[in-house]
């Protein structure tokens, strides 16, 4: 799919109210199978978790879904539409945004600088539109900047805004990468254990953050997290995987309970 | 033999010229390999492709500027041409294959020079002289060294504007940093690809009609300058534009001003002897920057 067949921001299509979805989806490495046979339904507006222990291919299906790595078989469909040979930049065009585990900021930019780089379709990063169309360049500049501003406001980093991003600490960064994501307008934000090496305080506040979005702005989610606390609290469907596989998929308080997924986390300890 | 001042600054005035040449061609292979992430030895050769636009160009009757304008434009358009054909086939694979791949482009590309452009022409003059400058306290200044100083720092400025001040530069420089990040943000890495390519061509087209306002314009006019090049980039902290000119501007001058010591023939070798004490003094760059 060409940039110019970009989707229904609406999202007027036959997805009925599933925004994510794979469908045996496979992924190989050599010889050792990271993801097998999965279909997944992420639903728009709601928070979805997806959990599981070290090795049980959280991070390869995020990496499916993103356009980073290309499946082996099966089909990943956004807002119905079949995005499995589309590329990630094309995917972020059409409103699939994801964050990283470690956080990726660039480092010898502001705060501010890279806020702004988060805005898709900017015009200004066409040639031609640069010099023919001046005036609509300027005004998207504009209105992102204010978007930032008020983001960063939001998120409390507006104090930050002219700091190198390389200078902010690790909870601080996770925040700028949340914030980065909304300047794209994300349908949906794949957040990649974004609570990892922040602070309680911090946590609360990103984790605050994100229950407003959907609350507010209906946005949908996918957070891969190893605070399985934290997860239960604020998915409204846990994903738990193992071994490549999908062992279950439902409400917080059902996936909590549930046998085989016990059993892979620590021999059965507690979920 | 004692040496005077005004000979000591006319090495000086040489080195700061030589200086700007490789800062700039060091600025456009630096930008190249920001995003492609490998080496790319054919670089030599877009500067030679853009010398001979030129050359030709005047040859046909063109007024100087106007040729200048052709060899530059001709200069990303070799570029460009070398990534869709061949480059782009192989970006997958790892910057080793790609290293290669470059050699191999940077001889046919040398080849065809020496094919196509007439024989009378191969190894040539610009012959002309763009300024008249009188000796200033015994220093030597050459018209066309003002030429190519000037021409360098306008062009520097004007890649620093477009990385700074642009959003497509900001974008370059966000892809350059991390093209996995800039991936996610929803910009058009291939498109990106594109306009590096131009921009590091033109670039280099631009340092080879210079370097051919300062000597003659041979086939391998890129190629033997290469060295320097190369070792402004690494001293710069590969993929670090501002190393990269700072970097040129200090091996330019140490290769000139060492002329007052040694022949002319070791000069390459103090391009690599700047560059091994840079690296054993700052091994990630003049400004830091980890070489990748």
């Amino acid at each position: 799919m060409s940039d110019n067949q970009q989707f229904d921001q609406n999202g007027a299509s036959d997805s009925n109210g599933v925004i994510l979805e794979t469908k045996d989806v496979s992924k190989s490495f050599g010889g050792l199978v990271a993801v097998d046979n999965v279909s997944v339904k992420i639903n728009e507006g709601e928070i979805t978790g997806l959990i599981g222990p070290n090795g049980a291919g959280k991070s390869t299906l995020f990496n499916l879904l993103s356009g980073f790595l290309k499946v082996n078989q099966g089909q990943v469909l956004l807002n119905g539409q079949d995005v499995t040979d589309m590329r990630s930049d094309e995917r972020a065009r059409n409103g699939l945004i994801r964050t990283f585990q470690i956080t990726r900021e660039l480092s010898g930019m502001t705060v501010i600088e890279n806020m702004m780089l988060g805005a898709k379709n900017n015009p200004g990063e066409d040639v031609l539109a640069t010099l023919v169309k001046r005036d609509e360049v300027s005004q998207f500049e504009q209105e992102k900047r204010e978007r930032a501003q008020e983001l960063l406001k939001y998120l409390e980093l507006w104090d930050l805004r002219d700091e190198y991003a390389g200078n902010l600490s690790g909870g601080q960064r996770k925040l700028l990468e949340l914030g980065r994501s909304l300047m794209a307008d994300p349908e949906v934000l794949l957040l990649d254990e974004p609570m990892a090496g922040v602070n309680p305080d911090l946590t609360d506040h990103i984790l605050d953050r994100i229950m407003t979005l959907r609350e507010e702005k209906g946005m949908s989610f996918l957070i891969v997290e190893h605070d399985i606390q934290a997860i239960m609290n604020i998915s409204d469907t846990v994903i738990g995987m193992h071994q490549g596989k999908i062992l279950v998929s439902d409400e917080p308080e059902v996936v909590q309970e549930d046998e085989e997924l016990l059993k892979a986390y620590l021999g059965g300890g507690q979920v | 033999m004692a040496l005077s001042l005004s000979t000591f600054l006319t090495f000086l005035w040489n080195g700061l010229v030589e200086g700007s040449l490789i800062a700039l061609a060091g600025l456009g292979l630096t930008l190249l390999f920001g995003l492609l992430n490998f080496i790319n030895i054919a670089y030599g050769e877009y500067m030679a492709w853009g010398a001979y636009f030129t050359l030709l160009s005047k040859v046909i009757g063109l007024p100087f500027v106007a040729a200048i304008l052709v060899g530059v434009i001709g200069g990303g358009v070799v570029a460009i041409a070398a990534d869709r054909i061949v480059f782009q086939n192989f970006s997958n694979r790892s910057p080793v294959v790609l290293l290669v791949v470059s050699i191999g482009v940077s001889f046919i590309l040398r080849n065809l020079i020496r094919l196509l452009v007439p024989s009378q022409y191969t190894t040539a003059l610009y012959g002309v002289e763009l300024l008249h400058v009188p000796n200033i306290a015994g220093i030597t200044i050459l018209g066309n060294q003002v030429v190519v100083l000037m021409l360098s720092v306008l062009t520097l400025s004007g890649v620093f504007l477009l990385l700074n001040r642009t959003r497509i530069g900001i974008a370059m420089r966000a892809a350059s940093d991390d093209t996995d990040l800039a991936r996610i943000r929803g910009i058009d890495t291939d498109r990106l690809v594109i306009y590096v390519t131009a921009l590091g061509g033109t670039v280099a087209g631009i340092a080879g009609i210079m370097l051919g306002l300062e000597s003659q314009v041979t086939p391998s006019l890129g190629f033997t300058f290469l060295i320097p090049v190369f070792a402004a980039v690494i001293l710069g902290g590969i993929g670090d534009p501002v190393g990269a000119v700072v970097a040129g501007l200090a091996i330019g001058i140490a290769q000139k001003v060492s002329l007052v010591i040694i022949p002319s023939e070791y000069t390459p070798a103090i391009a690599l002897l700047v560059l091994i004490i840079g690296l054993l003094t700052r091994p990630d760059g003049v400004f830091g920057e980890a070489t990748r």
